[in-house]
């Protein structure tokens, strides 16, 4: 429960952070996009769907994506310590995050990326 | 041990002391275990010391611990003389630091896939063949809902069984389940599951382990506490009564003529001996004729004292002509003095084990068995003595026990915490008060598979010792 409302609490500093960084550099920003996935694993496929469409619609070619299949080579997860697929992580020069599932939740996605277009509101 | 046609099952021992002796040979070869308890009942010292004793066994394992650092883990290891450093640089053994960091953020599903791949790819690399998988539960809290845990888990255990490992789980319970229903999915796919906890009991904490389950196997299905020493888990099983005791040897003498008379002959070697009286009618002097006896024959005796020092002991008996010093500086005699109230049961037991184990006594003297209590009660005190019966008799050593009665005659109170089922012969001795005099008498209320004198004799003690005579 703790460890929740940690999360929580960065997570709106973070996001708090990010707004005011984006309304300046949006289109300056660079994202390192890293997405571990499993073969090809429904979740997997869904989350690289899912991210691609949205770099696309939204990144604007500020970004560099790389996919890794850890079914390939274990190395990779271990440093990383990747334990689930799919998992992105984000680095831009601002932040790392990293963000574990199928992705199916568009706004989370993009308020990760400091895209939210809600702004401060949940 | 129940006599089945079909294959046994093949084990994998865990090498810690008594564990495999409760799990009949160990854990299950090739398959999923399960620890369950909740923090600190000693599941991740568990765990380690599994693999730490499988890889300078032969067989190396994987650590992957979901809550400590390796840092701390090899830290903690070190203070059981575990060095896992070393074994890791052997590639003996791989340590895992799997913590999840707290603001990672679940969005939908995902599986364990790069997690199984590790745990392939290092197990090959390593030839590994145990694996620990320490607090899981917070690997599978991250999961949206049960039925994706159940599917998950199901994954993992047969990603596991495919490679061949024998895998020890820990976990502990999760909040946010109806009932027990996360624990139930770990305990289907676990072919054994052990129970660790820690008991509060009159001031005194007492570790416990016990099998649940055990799929194919037999096992003990007692409770057994335990504790961590620094030299990792001791876990004595206290079953198994009876079934290794040594016979009674020869007759061997009390160091009295007409109390061996009384006998039949003197004390049976091997058996156990209770003497059992009010304060003051001469239990430690009759003790200490005994020991004087032995050591004149060159044998050895312990003599653990919960009343008295050492000095106090030995200084006491001079004065009826015993000199108990000449055997303390020739070696046949060990005095140890503690205090019940010094530590608990398990702590008790082992300092004792490990002097019977170092100087290897023919007898022991447990004076006064009435103080065990005060190591925790009377629970404490009947684990206590019976463990230590069933240890010395397995032995074969003579067990000299006395026993402070509060004067009422009552068979119970004799015999003492309940231990009368492994006790071999009672002498008993009281005041009997006359007209103008307070007199002791000695009789035999007890003494298993020899005749005795049934008669009440007078018992005497002057300065050159103890006499017995009639009235």
């Amino acid at each position: 429960m703790g460890r929740d409302k940690l999360a929580d609490s960065k997570r709106a500093k973070k996001k708090e952070k990010l707004a005011n960084k984006t309304e300046k550099n949006k289109n300056l920003l660079h994202y390192n996009l890293r997405l571990f996935i499993a073969g090809d694993e429904p979740n997997s496929k869904m989350a690289e769907k899912t991210l691609k469409d949205i770099c696309e619609k939204y990144l604007h070619g500020s970004y560099k994506l790389e996919i890794i299949d850890v079914t390939k080579d274990f190395n990779i997860s271990l440093e990383e310590k990747v334990f689930f697929a799919p998992t992105l992580i984000i680095e831009t020069p601002e932040f790392k995050s990293r963000i574990v599932g199928s992705l199916n939740d568009v706004q989370k996605l993009l308020e990760l990326l400091g895209l939210s277009e809600t702004g401060g509101n949940k | 041990m129940s006599g089945n046609k079909r294959k046994t099952l093949k084990k994998t021992p865990t090498y810690i002391i008594g564990l495999d002796e409760i799990l009949n040979g160990g854990l299950p070869h090739g398959r999923t275990s399960l620890i369950f308890g909740t923090p600190g009942n000693g599941k991740t010292v568990m765990g380690v010391e599994f693999l730490y004793r499988g890889a300078i066994n032969g067989e190396p394992g994987i650590f992957l611990g979901f809550e400590e650092t390796v840092k701390t883990l090899c830290e903690n290891a070190l203070t059981m003389g575990f060095d896992l450093s070393y074994l890791k640089k052997k590639n003996l053994i791989f340590l895992m630091n799997g913590q999840i960091e707290p603001d990672v953020i679940v969005s939908g599903k995902f599986s364990l896939k790069p997690l199984l791949s590790i745990i392939s790819g290092k197990a090959k690399e390593i030839g590994a063949k145990r694996i620990v998988l320490d607090a899981l539960d917070v690997v599978f809290g991250l999961l949206e809902n049960p039925i994706q845990v159940r599917s998950e888990l199901y994954q993992l255990n047969l990603w596991l069984m495919k490679l061949g490992l024998t895998t020890l789980i820990t976990l502990k319970p999760r909040e946010g389940y109806p009932g027990t229903l996360f624990q139930d999915y770990f305990y289907s796919i676990s072919d054994c599951v052990i129970h660790l906890d820690v008991r509060q009991l009159d001031q005194v904490s007492t570790r416990r382990c016990r099998v649940v389950k055990y799929r194919g196997s037999d096992f003990g299905r007692n409770e057994y506490p335990f504790i961590i020493t620094n030299k990792g888990i001791r876990l004595i099983p206290i079953t198994k009564f009876d079934l290794r005791h040594k016979p009674f040897g020869e007759r061997i003498s009390s160091g009295i003529k007409r109390l061996d008379e009384m006998l039949g002959g003197g004390y049976q070697r091997a058996s156990c001996i209770l003497f059992a009286g009010e304060p003051g009618t001469g239990k430690t002097i009759l003790a200490s004729t005994f020991v004087t006896q032995m050591c004149k024959q060159n044998e050895r005796v312990l003599y653990l004292s919960f009343e008295e020092s050492p000095d106090a002991i030995t200084h006491n008996v001079t004065s009826v002509g015993l000199n108990l010093e000449r055997f303390l500086n020739s070696g046949k005699l060990l005095i140890y003095g503690t205090m019940p109230e010094a530590t608990g049961v398990e702590e008790h037991l082992m300092r004792l084990f490990d002097k019977v184990e170092s100087f290897s006594p023919q007898h022991v003297i447990i004076d006064a068995i009435s103080a065990c209590e005060r190591i925790g009660g009377k629970e404490a005190a009947f684990d206590y003595l019976m463990r230590i019966l069933n240890f010395l008799k397995e032995k074969g050593i003579t067990v000299v026990l006395t026993n402070q009665t509060s004067g009422r005659k009552s068979q119970l109170e004799i015999s003492g915490n309940g231990i009368s089922s492994m006790v071999d012969t009672v002498i008993f001795i009281t005041y009997v008060h006359g007209e103008k005099e307070v007199n002791r008498t000695i009789q035999i209320l007890k003494a298993r598979g020899s005749s005795h004198s049934n008669k009440i004799k007078g018992f005497r003690i002057n300065d050159s010792g103890i006499e017995i005579y009639d009235i």
